[in-house]
Order: structure tokens, then C-alpha cells, then sequence
């Protein structure tokens, strides 16, 4: 059995690190959030930027745009990639079996890989434009309805959803898969049809998976800078590239309000994530027992 | 009367289960007996309506295909409900009333002692209290058909014996047909007075547990059925030759090997049946009223279960055989 003192030995370099380079990151920040930026003079404690971020038109408006945008991926991602659960969860079928195997594919592929080749297919001269004018479907690329840096952000949730729902995938079938047939069969027994079981048990034994799987798609697709930069509108920007765009800027003065929306993105992240874990805690299947 | 008329089940080229015939009385218990991986689940499960038979069927009285409701090993309590939704849930999905839903689930839980439980969750039960949240889920539903998988293996002795007249008492009251399977032959001896023996996938007998023990039908039975003594010897005709004892035996197979139970075969006071002159080499206690003998017979060791005091350790005995001895 670990001592206390091995243990703190064991736990040390983790704790280290995560003290230099997070920690120590996040206090920097908030501080700087302050209005507390010695390198520029300012240093006065002040809760102002914040106030301002919060009472500014624009910025308001782009967070609720990113807010719902990171909520449809989301729950897109975790209605398709369940679904497909379902339907191919069992390990000794000759088609799911591969199937499955293919839909871990893209959760271990980047972002940026599925980026280039939807620019390469879908932009209004890549392929698929080409091959409809070819064909005569359209008359001209121009025809060609703007899927990528689109108004709707087509593209960015075509890239999310691509990587997201063989996530939700591979993250279901495996609870899915040791659950095997226990629950099925004994809600069959006394009686209930296929589709009572699968909203009576299958469906909340399988919510805190699904909960999980959303809060990570959720916070990645509400805080995600690459993709939103090079598939998205730029006059519908998301919240990342707008920080973003504010920090490239090069202005020094601006730091601590950069700082405070930095930080109302992180902590609305994690308040939402709290919320529904909250919530799913009073839905059908918020308690487990562990399983 | 339910009939299992020549069930058979094969998955793959595993034949599980090889023409059951079986009839079952209504209004009674009635155990399945045998060794893990002879298909009694398999069996149970078919009759059940979960897994549907290559062969046979299985029909009530009236030549009906009917459906046991089935209270399982590992109880399968539904985790994510409390005790009152997974009672209740049978009901729900026939879309029962609810004042109906309620008076059921009060009147069942009073029967099962399970009243104070209702809004707890099954991680909070016990086992003993998940084994009747899980009986209270099936009777809700008033079956005529009950079964029940391995229903006591996972209770502790005292839990076991106490659910086991529990059972027999719900039995009676609400007069179900139970059938229940179980590899713990006590367990069958307790709760039924009929009890099937399935081994590899066939019927090898069905008897009242006296019976069963006294007269195992063949060497399977006898060996599945344990405390006894095998002797391996020759045979000629229904002359016995061994270490331990020659004479005249019933021979019922011919793998030549003597069948002599621990107890009802063996006895000190004298019969027509002559067995061979042994010496106690050590005694346990069984209970109260006998202990287990070892007797060596030249330089062989064998096991007899005889009354309490009634030989001593180092002492030499003539013992006997109360009926003929079976050679399988």
C-alpha cells in the first residue's frame, strides 16, 4: 500500500506542473483581468473591464451567436452519433464491426485534415463544384451554394460534426456494449414493447455518457479557435477569433480587457458544463448506481 | 399442467439442449438440478419467451403458448430507477391505471416487507432486499408462471434459508407455478418436492429428492449428485470384484464402478447384504445427530456418514449394505 508521503512524492510532478503552467497562467490572467498590468503602468485593481465586456453590445452579441452555435454542434453531434449507436452496437455483426472500427478514425485525425479537404471539396472551386459543372447540374462555380466561410457556418459545424460524432460513437459503444442485452431482456420480460425500452431503460442508462460526451463537445466547439478562423464568416465571427483577433492586434492597453473576455469564455464553459451535469442529475437515468 | 414437449436448442454447432420433455404441475414448485453449463438457463430462458427454441414447445394447460415472468440470478434491478419505478414498471408499460399502479405496489410491498424501501435506489439495498424488490417486480404483475435463475446463489446461508421458506410461503399465497433452476442441490431438495436433473443438455431424471439420492438413474446422475463413494473394480456378470468389496451388486450400467453413497447405503447392524470389515481412522462432526466416517479397508479409504458416537476412532467394524449395491 502507498504511504501519504510516497504518494505526494508519486503526484508531485504532476502537481508541479500543473501549479507553473496552469495555475500560475490562469492567475496571471485574472489579475491582468483586473486592470493589474504593471508593464504598462496599470495598477489599480478594477472589476471595469469586466463590467464593460458584460454591458457591450457587440461582444453580447457574439457570445450568444458562439453560445448557440457550440449548443447546435453539440447537440447535433450527440443526436446523430447516438443514434448510429444504436444501430451498431452489436460487436459480432460482419458490417459493424468494421464500422465501428472506422468511426474511431476521425476522433484520432485532426482538425485541420478534414479543414483542407472540406476546403478542397466543398469550396465554390473545389471538387465538387468542378464535377457538378462538369456535368452540367450548375452552370458556373458562382452557382455553387457558399458552404464554407458561409453566413450559417456551414462548414464549421460540417468539420465539428465529422470529428464529433464518431466521438459520441466511440464513447457509447462501449457502455452500450457492457450493458450488452442485461436491461433489454428483463424490460422485454415483463412486458414492455422495443420502443419503451429503449426510452424507459436504454436510453437513460446510456444519459450520463451522452451528458459527457456533450459537455466536451459543448466546451471544445464554444472555445475552439482553428476551425472558426478558417471555415467561418467574417461577419458572423465566433467568440475565439474575436479574443483572438482583439490579442493579434498588438495593442498593450487592451490586455486586461482581452484577459476578462478570456475568462468570462472559460468560466461560462465550466458553469455550463456544470449546469448540465446539474440538470442531468433530474433526468430519467441521473441515477446509476455505477453502471 | 405445463408441457415442455421435446424442447431443443442448438447454437452454432453446440447442441445446448436435446429434446426436453417435461411436465410440470400447476400450482407448485418444481427445480431444475444441474451441474454449470448443462443449459438450465438456457431452458429457463425459453420458457421465459427470451430466447425462442430450434425445436419443441412449450405450452400451459390449455395448449397455450405462455410466458413466465422471470426474477433473475444477478436480480437486474433497474439501476437509474427506485424501488417504486422498478416495481411498478411491468404496470406502467400495460399503461395501468394509476390509482391501479399504486394500490398494487402498496399491497405487494407490504407482502414483501419492502415498504420502507421505495424511494431508495438498488445501490442502496442490500441483497436480500434487492432479491425481493426483484420478486415484488414479477408479482406485481400476477403471473401464473414464475421463474427464477439461480434465485439464492448469491445470499449468504442464513439469507438463503430464510428466502427459501419465504418463497414457499409466497408460493402458496398467491398459488403460482414456480420453476426455478439452481446447481445447489440443497437448495432443490428445500424448496421442491420434484426436482430435474439436466445434465449436458438432457433430462436424466426427474424424482423427489429422497428418490433422486437412493436411486440416481445412471453414473451422471450419481456423479453429479455427489457424497458417494465410487469403487472401481471388474465385473463379470453381476459378480463385483474390488479392494474393498466382491460379492453380487445390481448392475444398472457397465462402467464398473460401485456406487455407495455416504449415507442410506452403509450400515453397522447386520442385513442379508454383507459389505466388508473396516477400521476408523477418523470422524467429523455433521450436526447433532451424525459425523462423517473415513474407514480404511485395506489400505483404501472410503466415506460413510453413520449416527453420532456409534463407532470409535482405531476400532474395527463389520458393516453392511442396506439393499443390494449398484455397480454403474
Amino acid at each position: 500500500m502507498l504511504t501519504k508521503r510516497k504518494l505526494i512524492l508519486l503526484l508531485s510532478p504532476f502537481c508541479l506542473f500543473m501549479l507553473f503552467f496552469f495555475f500560475s497562467a490562469l492567475a496571471k490572467s485574472l489579475v491582468t483581468s483586473f486592470g493589474y498590468y504593471p508593464l504598462m503602468g496599470m495598477e489599480k485593481l478594477s472589476l471595469h473591464y469586466y463590467t464593460d465586456a458584460l454591458n457591450n453590445k457587440v461582444f453580447l452579441r457574439i457570445f450568444f451567436r458562439t453560445f448557440i452555435f457550440a449548443l447546435f454542434s453539440a447537440v447535433l453531434a450527440c443526436f446523430f452519433g447516438t443514434a448510429l449507436s444504436f444501430l451498431f452496437k452489436k460487436n459480432d455483426n460482419p458490417f459493424t464491426k468494421p464500422f465501428f472500427k472506422l468511426a474511431q478514425l476521425p476522433v484520432m485525425l485532426p482538425h485541420i485534415f478534414i479543414v483542407l479537404a472540406l476546403l478542397q471539396l466543398l469550396s465554390q472551386t473545389g471538387l465538387v463544384s468542378s464535377l457538378l459543372t462538369k456535368i452540367g447540374i450548375i452552370h458556373s462555380y458562382n452557382s455553387f451554394p457558399l458552404l464554407l466561410n458561409d453566413q450559417w457556418q456551414i462548414g464549421i459545424i460540417l468539420t465539428y460534426l465529422w470529428k464529433e460524432i464518431p466521438f459520441v460513437i466511440v464513447s457509447l459503444i462501449l457502455v452500450l456494449r457492457q450493458m450488452d442485452n442485461r436491461y433489454r431482456i428483463v424490460s422485454e420480460n415483463l412486458g414492455a414493447t422495443k420502443w419503451q425500452t429503449f426510452w424507459k431503460v436504454s436510453l437513460p442508462l446510456l444519459m450520463p455518457a451522452i451528458v459527457n460526451a456533450f459537455i466536451i463537445n459543448f466546451s471544445f466547439n464554444f472555445g475552439a479557435y482553428e476551425v472558426p478562423y478558417l471555415l467561418g464568416n467574417q461577419t458572423k465571427e465566433l467568440l475565439p477569433v474575436y479574443i483572438y483577433d482583439l490579442y493579434v492586434q498588438g495593442d498593450y492597453t487592451q490586455l486586461p480587457m482581452i484577459m476578462s473576455l478570456n475568462l468570462i469564455l472559460s468560466v461560462f464553459s465550466i458553469a455550463f458544463a456544470g449546469l448540465v451535469i446539474w440538470l442531468s442529475k433530474h433526468l430519467p437515468g441521473g441515477h446509476t448506481g455505477g453502471i | 399442467m405445463y408441457h415442455l414437449d421435446n424442447i431443443s436448442q442448438k447454437k452454432g454447432n453446440t447442441q445446448i439442449l436435446n429434446g426436453i420433455n417435461l411436465k410440470i404441475d400447476e400450482d407448485s414448485i418444481f427445480a431444475i438440478l444441474g451441474p454449470s453449463g448443462s443449459g438450465k438457463t438456457t431452458l429457463l430462458n425459453i420458457l421465459a419467451g427470451i430466447d425462442r427454441p430450434t425445436g419443441g414447445k412449450f405450452l400451459n394447460e390449455d395448449g397455450q403458448v405462455e410466458r413466465g415472468i422471470m426474477v433473475f440470478q444477478d436480480y437486474r434491478l433497474f439501476p437509474h430507477m427506485t424501488v417504486f419505478q422498478n416495481i411498478t414498471f411491468g404496470l406502467k408499460v400495460k399503461k395501468t391505471k394509476g390509482s391501479d399502479i399504486k394500490q398494487r405496489a402498496k399491497d405487494i410491498t407490504e407482502t414483501m416487507g419492502i415498504s420502507e424501501l421505495i424511494n431508495r435506489y438498488p445501490d442502496e439495498l442490500s441483497g436480500g432486499q434487492q432479491q425481493r424488490v426483484a420478486l415484488a417486480r414479477a408479482l406485481i404483475l400476477n403471473p401464473k408462471l414464475l421463474l427464477m435463475d439461480e434465485p439464492f446463489s448469491s445470499l449468504d446461508e442464513a439469507l438463503r434459508i430464510e428466502m427459501l421458506d419465504f418463497v414457499k410461503e409466497l408460493q402458496r399465497k398467491f398459488q403460482l407455478t414456480i420453476i426455478f433452476v439452481t446447481h445447489y442441490k440443497t437448495e432443490a431438495y428445500m424448496l421442491s418436492n420434484k426436482v430435474a436433473i439436466l445434465i449436458n443438455g438432457q433430462i436424466m431424471q426427474v424424482d423427489a429428492p429422497k428418490k433422486l439420492e437412493s436411486n440416481p438413474q445412471n453414473f451422471s446422475v450419481a456423479k453429479f449428485l455427489g457424497q458417494a463413494n465410487f469403487i472401481e473394480g471388474s465385473l463379470t456378470n453381476d459378480d463385483f470384484v474390488s479392494p474393498i468389496y466382491s460379492g453380487k451388486v445390481n448392475v444398472v450400467t457397465e462402467e464398473g464402478k460401485l456406487y455407495l453413497p455416504f449415507s442410506g447405503q452403509l450400515q453397522l447392524d447386520q442385513t442379508d447384504y454383507p459389505a466388508f470389515k473396516g477400521k476408523i481412522v477418523e470422524k467429523k462432526w455433521m450436526g447433532s445427530n451424525s459425523e462423517r466416517v473415513s474407514i480404511e479397508i485395506d489400505k483404501n479409504v472410503i466415506y460413510c456418514d453413520l449416527a453420532s458416537e456409534s463407532v470409535d476412532e482405531n476400532k474395527e467394524y463389520q458393516f453392511y449394505f442396506s439393499k443390494l449395491p449398484v455397480v454403474f
